[in-house]
């Protein structure tokens, strides 16, 4: 949706400034639900603040520079704002969508910043973000020894694990789970393409619906009526992005991995008594939900109560996936120490949306905060279900000599092998 | 506006080069009118932002400022747009980096804030000592300390928690010449003969509060109030709508009357037991607001007749009532108590269901969910602060001010009036009329002059103080008994050179227009007049820009309003997001 789209939405911003707080606070220090203006700290980098320098940009009223887009992309696009700001305001403002308007005109504009440019430069040329071009996305699952179903229900697309070595042997692990535990499912393996889920969170929007157009044909090839995947950021951009640009899937659902675990209990790994904290990621949470497209008018009913023509519902990041990563764990027998800011108004630890490549020293304060949050549990351990946030997480713990450990949620439950 | 580069240089100076900024992107969001007030969507950009940590800081950016001939004025939390500039040459102090709860002292029941420490975040940590903080209906975002020194401070917590002027113990003061002074005690900082009772503080905050036009409160001493419920509020059932469990000693009431009479004088007992936590009356509208998860759901539901029977327009009539007591005793007393009132008074208690009851629990105690009667397009605001022996009038004044334009179908409130009241230390009546308007120039003119008849009515019939009186405001309403000339004294006297901006306080200069104002009142506020006021205030708005061609649509005469069973349709329409 443009920016002129959202003009009217954007214009309707009261600054009541509660888009960066929680809405229900339990402590003093993990208050926050912005991470963007947490590091920014001026009006700006909050989701308010994104809606008016949108409005304001839109009307002529300023241009761009090097502040302005700092506040843009210091920034995860994950959402915690808008669902703050609905539990005030229903859908009067939705900073989320004017961020995603936002990033686009900056992109139409040709103002994407250099480092967030390149992403995308990559993108068009290697068809990965970060440019390899040893771009081979079914190495990893090359060696397997198994036969897919001829029909099978899901096909697994595993997002950019794939070309990162490191994670190879987690999703080896994963396939054989899986096939222990019945499933019936193919692996998209180098017919794998990039989901275009970071094209469309830093504007590019043209990009990600040429690569969301590739990925709906070869989930159409797979004949599968599921898409299965442990890939956060990509589950957030099917479910999420790909309703926004108008592109549908051939496909009945979107499963998390965890998901399909948490229903099926294969055997897992034993951390009896061991106290973790379960870091809710924005992708798999809020962002995770299903976005349900609706276009037309908002009504005033009873003269002036403002109602979207169609009951399609707002969303509160209600339908994320919450549970069922706290079900895997506790089947292991750990104690779940909560932090404060979970579920849907859980804090981001700023490495997506381009956050952590445009601005480093954004996404490690975010990192910091979070981790801070987490030894506040007592938790020895932050368990959390992308293998991303994980990797941003525990270099920063590292870095930072915090004393926490943290692992990918697939990691911590496998069973221990031999 | 851009800055010189010896003020800029000055500014830096204050708080070093990364705590000023300058850029339009950023300027743009300290401009904004959220639409509270009339006028286009920016009119003056802040010459600079400047963040400052601490009060030195504020000082030194305060004498920078009039060293290069410019205004200042803070923001800590900000809520709609009383933060806005309505003159050039503004330095705007976001106090972001003032943000500490300093102190939190359980055994003499106080703190010690800065501007930039929010309610949401001293209630949870003063909860956990068995203390709570006053919250006014901005909600828990809002700031203790921006509300204590600088605007009004009345919140519905206020049976038990006062009004927030007479919770500040301690202050700091950066006057408009950037001396810093501290009056009052922290209980171990600073003491002063100026103590935590009378004194000059109520001529440097008065009523509805300066707004940093005498200078800048960096730090305050904040009273506490014993609290009795659970160290931390869990919460029930379904984001965003969290409820909170209700711990033994907790009860909470619902009762309704059949008039508005009855109403007050039920309040007037209640507050003369001085045993209530809180005592709310909320409009049944803003209560299905709540119960509901969104405006549709809302809408479906009050035509097809399921909202619960609090949200419903018969209820109207009625009050949330909350009390915690100390002791088992001291509970048995208050159950007693309050529905011994309710019956002798001719009331009965209305059943909820608890996640429902869960849930204004919750709103009672944060204030969390006051924000979401502004769900809706246009709104407006307005009410009276006085003794509770004027509710009925102030239910029948509201009646007779909304009637014409409820005709006219641009205004949705309840049947009738659409007020939320509530009682101040067991005695002071304090209401604001919500009304929801439609998204128009026309809908916006209608709020206004709603506004600003009710405030001119308020007057002429005695109905109280009128409870949003500040900026201009002031010199039209405030000359009744000559307070707007005594606060103008004061302005001139602590800041003869007009060094803070006085945008939302009394201007140091009465302007002519003000000045012929007191003769023309009374035709400017007539019934007869109103159409032309109307037109007045559409045009200010057409003319501001502020609405759009998606708006245009709403610009012709109002449709009829329809019997509520015919609607729920769209009678208007505006494009959606």
């Amino acid at each position: 949706m443009s920016l002129e789209d959202r003009d009217r939405s954007m214009s309707d911003c009261t600054r009541c400034s509660n888009c960066r707080w929680l809405p229900s606070i339990d402590t003093e220090e993990f208050a926050h639900v912005c991470p963007s203006i947490r590091y920014g700290k001026v009006f700006s980098y909050s989701g308010g603040g994104k809606a008016i320098m949108g409005y304001a940009l839109l009307h002529g009223k300023i241009g761009y520079d090097e502040g302005m887009l700092d506040a843009i992309y210091a920034c995860s696009a994950c959402g915690g704002c808008q669902v703050v700001c609905g539990t005030f305001h229903d859908d009067m403002v939705e900073p989320l969508e004017a961020i995603y308007a936002l990033r686009e005109r900056v992109v139409q504009d040709g103002q994407l910043p250099a480092s967030l440019k390149a992403l995308t430069d990559n993108l068009r040329s290697t068809g990965n973000v970060a440019g390899s071009t040893d771009g081979n996305r079914g190495a990893w699952c090359a060696s397997l020894s198994r036969t897919a179903p001829e029909r099978p229900d899901m096909v697994l697309l595993v997002g950019d694990a794939a070309l990162d070595r490191e994670q190879w042997p987690q999703l080896q692990r994963l396939v054989a789970t899986l096939d222990a535990s019945g499933a019936s499912f193919t692996i998209a393996g180098a017919a794998e393409v990039d989901c275009g889920g970071l094209a469309f969170e830093v504007g590019d929007q043209a990009l990600a619906r040429t690569l969301a157009e590739k990925v709906v044909a070869l989930v159409r090839e797979s004949g599968a009526r599921s898409i299965l995947t442990q890939d956060d950021a990509l589950f957030a951009a099917l479910r999420g992005y790909y309703p926004r640009m108008g592109v549908t899937l051939p496909v009945d659902k979107v499963v998390h991995v965890t998901q399909w675990l948490a229903r099926h209990k294969p055997p897992i790994a034993a951390h009896q008594g061991e106290a973790v904290t379960y870091h809710d990621t924005c992708r798999l949470g809020r962002l995770g939900e299903p976005y349900v497209p609706w276009s037309g008018w908002h009504d005033a009913a009873f003269a002036a109560i403002r109602v979207r023509q169609s009951n399609v519902p707002v969303l509160y990041g209600n339908g994320g996936v919450y549970d069922e990563p706290r079900a895997l764990i506790a089947a292991t027998g750990a104690e779940i120490r909560e932090m404060p800011r979970i579920r849907e108004t859980s804090f981001c630890c700023g490495l997506g949306g381009g956050g952590g490549t445009f601005n480093p020293e954004f996404a490690t304060m975010a990192a910091r905060d979070r981790l801070t949050e987490a030894l506040s549990t007592g938790a020895k351990t932050l368990v959390t279900s992308s293998a991303e946030c994980a990797c941003h997480l525990r270099a920063v713990a590292q870095r930072e000599r915090l004393p926490i450990a943290v692992s990918n949620l697939i990691d911590y439950i496998a069973p221990v092998e031999g | 506006m851009s800055i010189e580069t010896a003020a800029l240089k000055a500014l830096q100076a204050a708080v070093g080069v990364e705590n000023v900024r300058t850029d339009p992107a950023t300027l743009s969001c300290y401009a904004w009118n959220s639409g509270m007030m009339p006028g286009p969507k920016f009119t003056f950009f802040p010459a600079a932002i400047v963040l400052p940590k601490s009060t030195e800081e504020v000082a030194a950016i305060v004498r920078a400022c009039n060293a290069n001939g410019l205004k200042f004025r803070p923001l800590s939390t900000g809520n709609g747009t009383f933060y806005l500039s309505h003159q050039p040459n503004v330095v705007v102090l976001d106090l972001v980096r003032m943000d500490r709860i300093l102190k939190i002292d359980r055994a003499n029941q106080m703190a010690v804030i800065q501007p930039y420490a929010t309610a949401g975040r001293l209630m949870a940590e003063a909860m956990k000592v068995g203390l709570t903080c006053h919250v006014i209906g901005a909600g828990p975002g809002h700031s203790p300390l921006a509300s204590a020194t600088s605007m009004l401070g009345i919140g519905i917590t206020g049976s038990s928690t006062g009004h927030n002027a007479r919770n500040i113990l301690a202050l700091e003061w950066v006057t408009v010449d950037g001396e810093i002074v501290r009056i009052g005690t922290t209980g171990e900082d600073w003491f002063s003969e100026e103590g935590p009772g009378i004194g000059f503080r109520g001529m440097i905050r008065g009523y509805f509060g300066a707004h940093g036009a005498l200078g800048i409160f960096t730090c305050i001493g904040y009273k506490l109030y014993p609290w009795a419920g659970a160290r931390k509020l869990e919460r029930t059932g379904v984001f965003p709508q969290d409820g909170m469990p209700l711990s033994e000693n907790m009860r909470f009431f619902a009762p309704v009357w059949p008039s508005s009479e009855q109403v007050r004088d039920a309040v007037m007992r209640l507050n003369h037991s001085g045993q209530m936590f809180a005592v709310l009356r909320m409009p049944p509208a803003n209560i299905g607001f709540v119960l509901t998860r969104s405006n549709n759901e809302y809408r479906d539901r009050r035509l097809n007749g399921t909202l619960p029977e609090i949200a419903r327009d018969e209820s109207r009539h009625g009050l949330q009532v909350l009390t915690i007591g100390h002791s088992p005793a001291q509970v048995a007393h208050q159950e007693k108590l309050v529905r011994l009132i309710v019956e002798e008074t001719g009331g009965r208690m209305l059943a909820l269901e608890r996640e429902h009851a869960e849930m204004l629990v919750r709103g009672l105690v944060t204030s969390q969910y006051v924000g979401r009667a502004r769900t809706n397009n246009g709104a407006t605001s307005y009410g009276i602060a006085d003794s509770w022996h004027l509710w009925p009038k102030a239910v029948e004044s509201a009646e007779q001010l909304v009637k014409e334009d409820l005709a006219s179908g641009d205004v949705f409130t309840e049947d009738a009036e659409s007020h939320w009241a509530w009682p101040t230390e067991n005695r002071q009546l304090w209401t604001e009329h919500v009304v929801a308007v439609r998204k128009s120039p026309r809908g916006g003119a209608i709020a206004l002059v709603a506004f600003l008849r009710h405030v001119y009515l308020m007057q002429k019939q005695r109905l109280g103080i009128a409870s949003f009186i500040a900026g201009p405001m002031i010199d039209m309403f405030g000359r009744t008994m000559h307070a707007g000339l005594w606060m103008r004294r004061i302005k001139r006297t602590l800041d003869p050179q007009a060094h803070a901006d006085a945008s939302m306080y009394i201007s140091p200069k009465e302007s002519a227009a003000m000045r012929v104002f007191p003769y023309v009142k009374g035709l400017l506020f007539s019934r007869a007049f109103k159409p032309v006021l109307l037109g007045m205030m559409s045009l200010m708005g057409r003319k501001a820009g502020a609405m759009k061609k998606a708006d245009k649509a709403d610009l012709g005469s109002a449709p009829p309003r329809v019997p509520e069973s015919q609607t729920g349709g769209p009678a208007v329409r505006s494009p959606s997001a």
